[in-house]
């Protein structure tokens, strides 16, 4: 015992050691050696992998291209963490001067005045950048007619679906399903391919989905003709979830799990399914591209816009829905940028100048080029990097072309406990596989519970 | 000739084997998967073939294995065309083949995991030790003294246990604040310093010791102290030791606590950086497999070396004398 106690207590000096020696090898240039003295700007975010490359390289380049400022990135590792400390270091007094975060929590940090009205900041600039956002992102992040947020990494989701196999089977390999009913189609001659010719592999699927996903079945919802949160008549939030749109949205589902032409899995399951061939389409991400593409080596394989679906005159419940046309609908997803009001004027000027640089046209046509989100400006919309991109890659269009009918979340305060609400009724409803309606009125019941007492 | 002593207990050693496969059964996929590449470990379609294509006889092959390694062989030698070409003119979709210890590489050279494993060594040495040392004399004043409130002191401690970590993390994320311990060793280090547990874990094992011993030491003239340190340590060393192990395992496997109060990447712990290979919009599980491989190696080692005492202090713990 006492050879193991000296043996661990010169190994605790050894490791000291090697600490200190990392340090010293591994010391950042001092600002004067960059050149002057550069005010320090941290900004907290969650691009990992590939992303995260991408993000360091562009804050590098930021940091190259002046001499004012210093950004310090620093990733979280996911949006969950990330809230988590931004929420605590906000307790203390020792918040980022950037960081990334979804519109729920914008709105508390406005409520107690934490972060920084972006108007105040865009009044001083000669560029009509607000002009000049993307519509729908620009709404996103507006807050009682005021900018709080400003888009950063938004995203929506896509069809991927496996050209190879749709070759295979007798469809189309350049075009995915345009409507949900098609949708239907094309998973049953997949499945039904599959099952009956001869050494095929039986375990493959027509639709992979993760399990509980809120975000496709609000989509779904979307699609339908439906709606998430209104204000009801007596000025009282409601939500749309017991209406026809949201159990048709959450029968389609069903029916195809109970026909066995659709599998479910748990977390990203659906996109290993999908590069392991195993399914022919999925509804994902545009940013899961990013992940996936290298690891598709087997097949050839296509982005679509998600499908839509034809209504009939008594199932549109959105005045702006025609009766008979493809009713489409997609929902924004990814993070903005706050700039926090840490009382340092030279700090929220540097947050500022690094914001507007990175979501310039072409810095922010190269971020959309490399990590797939949705550009924030139009300018970068038309911009040459762009149109070039989609020249060389068809699979990056969708995205774009599901632009004019881009909706985004309820932006309450008690939106993430109502998405939590929403996730428990959607997964007792593909495995209990009752009646639509039934998990449809509970969970309207449950969040109209919430949302009593909620403010916009 | 070989023999079974006794054949009679054949049933419960293939119980026992059996039980062995199963529960390692995860490791070994963990270690296989850490030699694979990603295509490999998300198409194979027989989901109990461990091995990987660059270690598996042809024999073991399917037809989906056999096609893999076939393209990957196709890959390989237009990668190797692609490096004849002068480097604007190559195709960049092309990429280089797949080796063995690429995985490892990626892993290594993602995230700083050198500085991650000093960083977990040196805390989780410092935190087990000192908090062993603290927790032993804690539980000595507790099994051999009596002082005013002795017992509501040592109730409150045990409150203490009741509350769960995740509700004092805003608190004590606050109290480091003020401190200006945030971002620093003391944040990782001194809160685990004092631990209930511990403190409780040594106190029974300290009761059973027979208080005789402490009056005929205080006669011969030994201090609090000295009994402590030559009477007590070396009879509570099998405690001791168990606690050590949780102690040791709580500090490696520690991940939310040092992602709350660490920002800068040197001060990052090995889970921290385990938990970069899982982004929101995927996983790579690979890389994964291979920092988590080498996040468990040292406790294996150090299991192997340290064994003796570990079945001793199995074997010893309850006993008296």
């Amino acid at each position: 015992m006492r050879n193991f106690i000296i043996a661990t207590f010169i190994c605790w000096i050894l490791v000291i050691g090697l600490i200190i020696q990392d340090d010293a090898q591994n010391a950042r240039p001092s600002d004067a050696a960059i050149g002057g003295d550069k005010v320090e700007v941290v900004f907290w975010h969650a691009m990992g992998g590939p992303l995260g490359i991408v993000m360091n390289d562009l804050v590098d380049r930021y940091n190259k291209s002046q001499n004012t400022y210093f950004v310090k990135s620093v990733n979280m590792g996911s949006y969950d963490t990330l809230a988590k400390k931004v929420l605590a270091s906000l307790v203390a007094n020792e918040a980022p001067d950037i960081s990334q975060n979804y519109e729920t929590l914008t709105k508390k940090f406005i409520k107690h005045s934490k972060i920084v009205c972006l108007d105040d900041l865009i009044a001083s600039e000669s560029e009509d950048i607000k002009g000049d956002i993307i519509p729908v992102l620009l709404e996103n992040n507006t807050f009682d007619g005021k900018l709080y947020s400003f888009p950063f990494n938004k995203s929506v989701p896509v069809l991927y679906y496996n050209k190879t196999m749709f070759a295979k089977v007798g469809l189309d390999p350049n075009r995915g399903p345009e409507t949900l009913d098609e949708m239907v189609e094309y998973c049953r001659k997949i499945t039904k391919y599959h099952q009956e010719t001869p050494g095929a592999d039986r375990s493959v699927y027509g639709y992979g989905c993760s399990k509980a996903n809120v975000w496709s079945f609000l989509n779904r919802i979307i699609q339908c003709g439906g709606r998430i949160v209104y204000d009801g008549p007596d000025g009282v939030m409601k939500s749309g979830f017991a209406e026809a749109p949201a159990v048709k949205a959450l029968k389609f589902l069903q029916d195809m799990l109970r026909e066995g032409i659709a599998r479910e899995g748990q977390g990203f399951d659906h996109q290993n399914d999908f590069i392991a061939g195993k399914v022919g389409m999925i509804e994902s991400s545009i940013v899961s591209k990013v992940f996936m593409e290298a690891d598709i080596k087997a097949f050839d394989y296509g982005i679509a816009p998600l499908p839509g679906q034809v209504l009939g005159a008594a199932e549109a419940t959105q005045p702006s829905t025609a009766a008979g046309v493809i009713n489409r609908g997609v929902i924004l997803s990814g993070s903005n940028i706050n700039i926090f009001n840490n009382g340092d004027p030279k700090k929220v000027a540097g947050a500022w100048d690094f914001v507007k640089w990175f979501t310039s046209t072409d810095v922010g046509a190269e971020w959309a080029v490399r990590t797939t989100y949705l550009p924030v400006r139009k300018s970068s919309v038309d911009s040459d990097i762009v149109k070039k991109a989609l020249e060389e890659d068809a699979n990056l269009k969708a995205p774009f072309v599901q632009l004019d009918y881009c909706h985004f979340e309820p932006r309450l305060s008690v939106w993430f406990e109502i998405r939590d609400l929403m996730a428990d009724h959607l997964e007792r409803a593909t495995i209990d596989m009752g009646p639509a309606e039934l998990y449809c009125n509970q969970m309207a019941a449950d969040v109209d519970a919430i949302l009593k007492h909620a403010t916009r | 000739m070989f023999k079974f002593k006794h054949p009679e207990y054949a049933p419960v050693h293939v119980l026992l084997i059996l039980g062995s496969i199963f529960m390692l059964f995860p490791f070994i996929w963990m270690i296989a998967t850490s030699f694979k590449s990603q295509d490999e470990i998300l198409t194979t379609s027989k989901s109990i073939v461990l091995l990987p294509d660059l270690a598996r006889p042809s024999f073991l092959n399917g037809e989906e294995e056999t096609a893999r390694i076939e393209r990957k062989k196709e890959e390989a030698k237009a990668w190797q065309a692609e490096q004849a070409r002068p480097q604007a003119e190559r195709n960049k979709k092309i990429q280089a083949p797949f080796h063995w210890f690429d995985n490892y590489l990626f892993a290594l050279k993602a995230q700083p995991f050198y500085r991650f494993f000093l960083n977990t060594i040196f805390v989780t040495i410092t935190v087990t030790t000192v908090s062993l040392f603290f927790a032993s004399l804690a539980a000595y004043a507790f099994a051999f003294f009596n002082f005013p409130f002795k017992n509501a002191m040592f109730m409150m401690m045990l409150g203490t246990m009741m509350l769960p970590q995740q509700a004092l993390l805003i608190p004590n994320y606050i109290f480091l604040s003020k401190l200006g311990w945030v971002n620093t060793y003391m944040a990782l280090i001194v809160p685990w310093l004092a631990s209930a547990y511990s403190v409780f874990f040594l106190r029974q094992f300290f009761l059973q010791l027979p208080k005789d011993l402490f009056e005929a030491a205080t006669i011969d003239g030994c201090t609090r102290f000295q009994f402590y340190y030559k009477v007590v340590l070396p009879l509570s060393i099998p405690s001791m030791v168990t606690l050590g192990i949780f102690s040791f395992l709580a500090n490696w496997n520690s991940f939310v606590w040092p992602l709350i109060v660490t920002n800068d990447t040197n001060l990052r712990v090995i889970q921290v950086g385990l938990s970069y290979f899982s982004s929101e919009a995927g996983t790579r599980w690979g890389p994964l497999m291979a920092a988590s491989t080498m996040t468990i190696l040292p406790l294996v080692i150090g299991y192997f070396l340290a064994q003796k005492q570990f079945v001793e202090s199995q074997a010893t713990t309850g006993m008296k004398e």
